[in-house]
């Protein structure tokens, strides 16, 4: 217990004591894209790293591949790599994204894990750390936080979800943000969510998604975001262990935002 | 009846039963059956979703006229559709449907027998429970007429006069009379419809008596020839994009699908005087292989452009309302001759169907827009239109896409490079605008096209998603469209709209909609490209048939212009948001309560309002009468913060007035049908608006007699 207490006061300081950008987490996964990351409460891989808790969700180790492109502008392309190790006690989370270009780069490292607490409660906590890097006279700056996240399942085909990132935001200048979701099972191959987000400084957004399973194979995706507005599609394609998805998301002012990922799931 | 027999789709799949079955299932059938046939629903209105949007597009845009729309709902009324005749062509009459629905309904009752309950009709490929509630105002469950016999044909004649009386002179007092006439025989029928509004007087001299006089004669064959109109008719074609009588769906964000409704030609009943075709309309072959080919001509109202020497030179817009009262008016009357002729193909399977349209418009007098104002940079100019369309449709009951792809090619006054365009307004600005269309003169196919794809998705009983994306070029022009966009007009716009209608629970259904899109040459009030976006939400919970909950919550968002005396103008964002509940419930058989409460409020001006409602409908037991009543309160800041209210009215006719300031608003009406055939309405409106500018009490009083033989 003592250990403990001594590793979070450690990180406190540390996080006390750094100075400040103001970086915001990329969210990534294609998938989760395509439903307009209303996924606080939905289970799949990247959607493990916006809710930790949903790591328990994960039946085997599987690692992705995510690349997403901003407004069709490679200098606000994002690159990340993820793998889900499914330990039976507790599994395993590593998250690395690459935001930005060699002049101007962030680069975000997260390791996560979860635990289930009772059959229909799971709980998950991601340490993060993320480094910014300039060039010229902007100097290079680092941020070291945490982010948790818990699921309940409600019944066999309502999961809710919440998630907060930063909580310590009066420690730091990061943005603090909560997610909370519900997730709704229609039928094996339907599944229909709702988010609602909440990022310091910024408006209430509402995200809702359905994720369609057509022929057990292809999936189809869409969703809205409230704010910024913005309507998303997505699809999917699973064989045999691997799963390729694409997601677009569409603002009448800023255009299209791209993603793409790749599963590989062991089992 | 097995009633586990009769759901079967087309592929011979039972329909899994997800609609809200109370637990005994025999007795609650029974019930509903009994129920249904041996008392007619006594106050079957629209449905409330249908009116409450009538509200909110008339909210959002003051252009907004549905008097077309709304009667042709209401011809359905009057002569509801047999269902369970198992004909296409019957069943065809309910415009909104798809062939694709119409033909699976059919093909349901000619396989499993009449239908029985409105709830079987949700459980079928490409229905749910929507579309049912919008059908079913219009539709009749009894068994199909026996073939044979002698018929004489059905004749309906129904006389309307309305009078309105202010405590201030205006030229809406006065009478307004209206005639129709149908009368159906064998294979033919004919209607007749005329109109005088209110201040047009009734004469002879140089007219056929009244304002608005409109005729049809109609030959339906069983052949290759479908159908034979002539005199005056209306079209609809694909989604929309050069043809669409019902322009209602172009705005309908909640609407049960983004799809247009059935390609055809039909008989014009309406009293809207501009937005129909004269001439003759030829429809071959059957619904899914076939031709429409039609031409018109029809003088329609415009403002004339007069020459240095007062002759008419061309016209500078069309003109809408079918008011002809003041000296300008009068002056707009029929100035304009527009002949179209156009053709039709279809072609297609169970599965896929396709359509190639096109049509050339010539008009007695060329379009001379001012182009000085920003909004008619892109208005049509000259005096000739051709227009070219495909669409289709595929799909299973599960999922079913729609696709419509058009150009518009204005023709120069006279040279294709723009010389020599005699009449036509110099621009004396100097931009020259080289790669714009219409204004200037020219082809610019870069410029003049369209398109509009979406789908319909029903992955569960319980789910149905619409999907619609569209882009309408600034200089796209079709003077007859109705395709599904925000904004007024053919052109100049691009979006995507969604919708999500759910069964959350039992008894709980639940519908999201939203819609972005963007405007990107200057219009009306909006000097520079512009976006809007509109969202709506709404809820309603039935446990029971005969009560209901709806909340709505709708926020419509669009760029002005901000005021300013000079330089560029900037944008500001209007938005309005509007909050709606309304509780109905039936306590008695013959009894029926709705009560309504809505507000609003309109930012940047902060402007707000609301309206609270009581309407009555009350069925005498022993004597053929009904009862409506309404009293209504609403007080708001302004104009821009109005509240809608859809009120009950005559047989063919609607009223949907505008509340606004403080103001209060009542009417009584009676319905008397002594016999199956006769039907009278009297209706006395009274509205006090005393402290609101030009308000004070208004009293209207309409009567009504149908007779049908």
């Amino acid at each position: 217990m003592l250990r403990w207490n001594a590793v979070f006061l450690l990180l406190v300081i540390n996080v006390a004591g750094l100075h400040a950008g103001e970086p915001l987490f990329v969210p990534h996964g294609a998938g989760s894209m395509g439903m307009a990351f209303a996924v606080t409460a939905t289970p799949g891989h990247w959607n493990s790293f916006h809710n930790q808790a949903l790591l328990t969700a994960n039946s085997g180790t599987a690692f992705s591949a995510s690349f997403e492109n901003r407004f069709m502008m490679s200098a606000l392309s994002s690159k990340a790599v993820s793998a889900i190790f499914a330990f039976k006690q507790a599994p395993l989370g590593l998250v690395v994204s690459h935001y930005g270009n060699a002049d101007y780069y962030r680069l975000f490292t997260g390791a996560g894990s979860a635990v289930r607490i009772t059959d229909a409660v799971a709980l998950g906590v991601q340490v993060d750390y993320i480094s910014e890097h300039g060039i010229g006279e902007y100097r290079d700056v680092s941020h070291v936080t945490f982010e948790a996240g818990m699921t309940c399942n409600l019944s066999s085909s309502f999961t809710v979800g919440i998630h907060l990132f930063n909580p310590v935001s009066p420690l730091n200048t990061l943005p603090s943000s909560i997610d909370a979701g519900i997730n709704w099972k229609q039928s094996d191959g339907l599944f229909l969510t709702l988010t609602g987000s909440k990022v310091s400084n910024e408006p209430l957004s509402v995200q809702c998604g359905i994720s369609w399973d057509l022929m057990q194979r292809l999936t189809l995706r869409t969703g809205y975001m409230s704010s910024p507005s913005a309507f998303a599609f997505g699809i999917g394609f699973k064989s045999g262990s691997l799963q390729a998805d694409a997601g677009f998301f569409i603002n009448s002012t800023t255009g299209v935002t791209s993603s793409v990922s790749v599963t590989w799931t062991i089992r | 009846m097995d009633n586990q027999m009769k759901c079967r789709n087309l592929h011979g799949e039972q329909c899994q039963r997800r609609l809200r079955w109370p637990p005994d299932r025999k007795a609650a059938c029974a019930a509903m059956i009994l129920g249904l046939l041996s008392c007619p629903l006594l106050c079957q209105e629209e449905s409330q979703d249908l009116r409450e949007s009538v509200e909110e597009i008339l909210a959002l845009s003051e252009d907004a006229d549905p008097a077309a729309m709304l009667e042709e709902l209401e011809e359905l009324k009057v002569s509801p559709v047999n269902i369970n005749s198992g004909d296409e062509k019957e069943i065809s009459r309910l415009f909104f449907l798809t062939e694709f629905q119409v033909m699976v309904l059919a093909d349901h009752v000619r396989k499993n027998g009449s239908v029985v309950t409105l709830y079987e009709l949700a459980l079928l490929p490409a229905f749910d429970r929507n579309t049912v509630l919008l059908m079913a105002p219009y539709i009749s469950l009894e068994p199909g007429a026996p073939k044979g016999g002698k018929s004489y044909g059905r004749t309906l004649v129904t006389m309307t006069a309305a009078a309105r009386f202010n405590c201030a002179e205006s030229n809406t007092e006065g009478i307004r009379s209206l005639l129709k006439v149908k009368h159906k025989q064998g294979s033919f029928s004919i209607g007749l419809t005329a109109e005088n509004d209110p201040g047009e007087p009734f004469t002879f001299k140089n007219g056929p008596g009244t304002d608005f006089l409109s005729a049809y004669i109609q030959y339906e064959g069983k052949g290759v020839i479908n159908r034979i109109i002539a005199g005056d008719f209306s079209v609809r074609a694909g989604e929309g994009l050069l043809f669409n009588s019902s322009q209602w769906m172009g705005s309908w964000l909640s609407s049960p699908s983004f799809m247009s409704g059935r390609s055809v030609s039909a008989p014009y009943t309406s009293t809207e005087e501009n937005s129909f075709f004269r001439g003759i309309s030829l429809t071959l072959g059957s619904m899914n292989t076939g031709a429409v080919l039609f031409a018109s001509s029809n003088e329609i109202d415009a403002r004339v452009v007069l020459g240095e020497d007062s002759t008419a030179t061309g016209v500078s817009h069309l003109v809408r309302g079918g008011i002809h009262v003041s000296e300008s008016q009068h002056e707009a009357q029929n100035s304009l001759t527009e002949t179209i002729a156009g053709i039709r193909l279809i072609a297609g399977a169970e599965k896929v169907r396709g359509g190639v349209s096109v049509s050339s418009t010539w008009f007695s007098l060329p379009f001379i827009p001012d182009i000085t104002e920003p909004q008619n940079l892109h208005a049509f100019a000259g005096d000739r239109l051709l227009n070219l369309a495909a669409d289709i449709r595929a799909g299973t009951g599960s999922v079913l896409f729609f696709a419509e792809a058009g150009i518009g090619l204005s023709g120069p006054l006279a040279d294709m490079d723009g010389s020599n365009q005699q009449g036509l307004q110099a621009d004396t600005t100097g931009t020259g605008l080289p790669g714009s269309v219409s204004a200037i003169g020219g082809l610019n196919f870069r410029d003049s096209w369209a398109a509009t794809a979406g789908l319909r998705a029903k992955p569960s009983g319980r789910v149905t998603f619409n999907f619609l994306t569209r882009h309408f070029a600034p200089g796209y022009h079709a003077f007859h469209s109705g395709a599904f966009k925000a904004g007024s007009g053919s052109g100049n716009e691009t979006g995507l709209a969604a919708s999500l209608h759910l069964e959350a629970a039992r008894h709980l259904f639940i519908t999201a909609a939203a819609d972005h899109y963007r405007i990107p040459a200057p219009r009306y009030r909006s000097s520079s490209s512009s976006s809007g976006s509109r969202i709506e939400l709404k809820g309603e919970y039935q446990p029971r048939d005969d009560i209901s909950v709806r909340l709505s919550w709708t926020t419509s968002s669009r760029e002005y212009d901000a005021a300013r005396e000079t330089g560029a103008a900037t944008s500001v964002t209007h938005t309005r948001q509007q909050l709606g509940l309304v509780f109905d419930i039936s306590p008695a058989h013959t009894l029926r309560l709705t009560t309504r409460a809505s507000a609003s409020f309109i930012s940047p001006s902060q402007e707000k309002g609301y309206l609270l409602c009581q309407d009555l409908c009350y069925s005498f037991r022993s004597l053929p009468l009904k009862l409506w009543f309404r009293y209504a309160l609403c007080s708001t800041e302004g104009w821009d913060s109005r509240l809608y209210a859809w009120e009950n009215d005559l047989l063919n006719s609607f009223s949907v007035p505008a509340l606004y300031g403080e103001m209060t608003r009542s009417f009584v009406m009676l319905s008397w049908k002594p016999a199956g055939r006769i039907e009278a309405r009297v209706k006395y409106g009274f509205t006090d608006s005393g402290s609101n500018p030009g308000g004070g009490l208004k009293q209207e009083v309409k009567g009504q007699v149908r007779i049908g033989f």
